[in-house]
């Protein structure tokens, strides 16, 4: 007799598998679901990344939504003798009383919500008494997001040719002409505002001392369309 | 009467196998389209801004020269150009299409990465379209109403963009006051 056919009548005469079969199964098995739970494992992470990524897309609208919409425009400032990256907010000076009323409810409404957009953490929406375009957030997972907006005053000296109405002159309607000097001494009637938000995917670490940080950026013009 | 089971266990296996890939597979998809979304929905965020901003903008035009901008469509109300050359890269300081417009490395969180002038991304807008509609002219104020349509998008590299969908808005301007 072969070998094959005593081995066929073995196999089919056995009552029991092996401790080597059994082995051999679990072992294949093991090879089987590892990936598996690697990927489970993976996917709790990926949760995680998720969550603190939707936390800091949500404050990168926030930030970008209510200095666009809400914030009115004489009140965001540039601060251009020190030159820095971000922006501040302050309401500027005036004589009339009607209009001084007005401005501070402005300040009320800018002290609320500076640091709810920007984040309270650390007090870094402060610089002394000013409020600046700046903040850091502690999610309710530990993760730490860094906010900031900076702004650029488009036509400072109101001479560029912005106005483009098709069949007029440019040169007849620049800023100059149609409005007078802001509180910044400049006839600036666009501001350019960039807002960026940085994450660091490992919790605690803040993302500026995390080389692997995610960063994102927004990019609006708004314009002086309030009166 | 005895069935015969021969090859059934080669089935089971490819059975088993088969179940497992799909299930992998699955998982592999659907993590690979949350990246994918996040990466989309930036995009989407940042094409939106810009449309939104190029309606700001061209309200400050209508808002600054109300009379002028009626002038344009007093003879002609089919007209909807008025404003076709109100394109950001155009715009001295507005422009981000080209690759000058742009820094790299662009970082606020750090000293000298943000230079004036410089962008963190590529992306232009535009109107579409400025239609007069109609003008409210038994009030004390004369109103003027009109409808403006705008793009923008936003460029992803290697000849992509994401575009956003035509944003449209009504609005009513004083013709003597512009607001």
């Amino acid at each position: 007799m072969c070998y094959a056919k005593v081995m066929m009548v073995k196999i089919k005469n056995r009552k029991a598998i092996t401790f080597t079969e059994i082995m051999m199964a679990t072992v294949m098995l093991v090879v089987l679901l590892l990936p598996v739970f690697n990927f489970l494992t993976k996917s709790m992470k990926d949760t995680e990344k998720i969550h603190v990524e939707c936390v800091a897309l949500t404050h990168a609208r926030q930030i970008m939504d209510t200095m666009m919409y809400q914030i009115p425009f004489r009140d965001i400032r540039v601060d251009q003798v020190s030159n820095k990256n971000y922006c501040y907010f302050e309401t500027p000076p005036t004589s009339d009383t009607k209009l001084q009323e007005q401005l501070n409810r402005e300040k009320t409404f800018l002290n609320t919500i500076i640091p709810e957009i920007f984040g309270k953490e650390n007090d870094q929406y402060k610089e002394g008494n000013k409020l600046i375009g700046n903040g850091l957030i502690k999610t309710d997972k530990g993760f730490l997001i860094r906010t900031r907006a900076k702004v650029e005053e488009i036509d400072r000296n109101g001479e560029e040719k912005l106005l483009l109405i098709k069949g007029m002159k440019p040169d007849d309607f620049i800023f100059k002409n149609l409005t007078s000097r802001n509180a910044d001494n400049n006839y600036s009637l666009v501001k350019k505002i960039v807002v960026q938000v940085k994450w660091s995917l490992i919790k605690g670490k803040d993302p500026n001392e995390d080389k692997k940080a995610k960063t994102m950026f927004l990019v609006g013009f708004k314009s002086d369309i309030e009166g | 009467m005895k069935k015969n089971k021969k090859g059934l266990a080669i089935v089971v296996v490819m059975a088993f196998a088969f179940g497992i890939a799909i299930i992998m597979f699955a998982m592999v998809q659907s993590s690979s389209n949350l990246t994918a979304q996040t990466k989309r929905t930036i995009y989407q965020m940042q094409a939106s801004y810009l449309a939104q901003s190029c309606i700001q903008f061209a309200k400050l035009h209508i808002f600054l020269l109300p009379k002028e901008m009626y002038n344009y469509y007093k003879d002609d109300r089919s007209k909807t150009d008025s404003l076709e050359n109100c394109q950001s890269s155009l715009l001295p300081g507005i422009g981000m299409k080209n690759d000058n417009d742009i820094s790299k490395d662009y970082d606020l969180f750090e000293n000298d990465k943000a230079p004036e002038g410089k962008f963190p991304f590529k992306g232009e807008f535009h109107v579409d379209e400025l239609k007069y509609l109609l003008s409210n002219d038994n009030m004390k104020m004369v109103q003027d109403n009109y409808h403006i349509r705008v793009f923008a998008e936003v460029d992803l590299g290697k000849g992509k963009t994401f575009k956003t969908d035509p944003v449209e808005e009504d609005f009513i301007v004083s013709r003597f006051s512009g607001r």
